[in-house]
């Protein structure tokens, strides 16, 4: 998988579980059902986490089109895109947020003990910084 | 301690054919819901691969865990019938399965 699969993957993500949740709590809601789901706080803190972050990467990616549009070649009209850099920087956020909210969300839910998590979120952020050092030295 | 009898509970309707058993033991609901999570995965699974030769075990398994996570939301409607844990974990169930779903190599 290269970089744009692995962003484009992880927000489509992030908008099925904010689906799935909110078709458990509309559900719900529509019934009279006494409780929902989000009245536990693991499923809550995910929620509001990839709702916040799913609205701020809209902004980020929309910076980062402006900035791509005011970007210019340089003098030997190779075309130097300082916009890539700064929109692969604004990757972190968005995969780390996810995965994060996602871990933890198991680690309460399942009972998975702490250091497999440490694990898997070492893993994580090896596989973000090697995305992002493609993107700034390959572009892909 | 005595099993309290079905005459005991005195439920009425549908639901309690279900609120019975898991009022008397908390795994019943759990176990009903793996029951379906296995039975929708070997089915979808196993026609697959009788189709075209080869079954896809991540799109099953997602498959299996969105049915069973809303079999769980409708059974959260009914009040003692299912615990706020067990919701969750289908959640948690269906969550895997999106990820395995989207991160899979050639899946969109």
């Amino acid at each position: 998988m290269d970089s744009r699969e692995i962003l484009i993957g992880s927000i489509l993500i992030g908008i099925f579980i904010i689906s799935i949740i909110l078709f458990g709590v509309q559900l719900s809601l529509d019934n009279g059902a006494s409780e929902n789901i989000l009245n536990n706080s693991a499923i809550n803190n995910v929620y509001s986490s990839l709702n916040d972050e799913i609205t701020g990467s809209q902004a980020t990616t929309e910076a980062g089109w402006e900035s791509l549009r005011q970007d210019i070649p340089t003098e030997s009209s190779d075309l130097s895109l300082l916009s890539i850099p700064k929109i692969a920087a604004s990757l972190p956020s968005i995969i780390h947020t996810i995965f994060k909210s996602i871990f933890t969300l198991f680690s309460e839910a399942l009972g998975i003990p702490p250091i497999i998590l440490y694990g898997l979120t070492t893993i994580l952020f090896i596989v973000i910084i090697t995305a992002i050092w493609s993107v700034i030295k390959i572009g892909k | 301690m005595a099993y309290e009898t079905f005459t005991e509970f005195n439920s009425t309707g549908l639901a309690g054919l279900f609120l019975y058993p898991a009022n008397v033991w908390g795994g019943f609901i759990p176990l009903i819901l793996f029951a379906l999570f296995a039975i929708t995965f070997m089915s979808t699974f196993f026609s697959q691969k009788r189709l075209i030769g080869k079954g896809d075990f991540i799109a099953s398994f997602a498959v299996a865990s969105y049915f069973v996570a809303i079999v769980a939301f409708v059974m959260s409607l009914t009040d003692g019938l299912i615990n706020i844990t067990t919701v969750v974990v289908c959640v948690v169930l269906t969550i895997i399965g999106t990820i395995l779903l989207f991160t899979g190599k050639d899946r969109y």
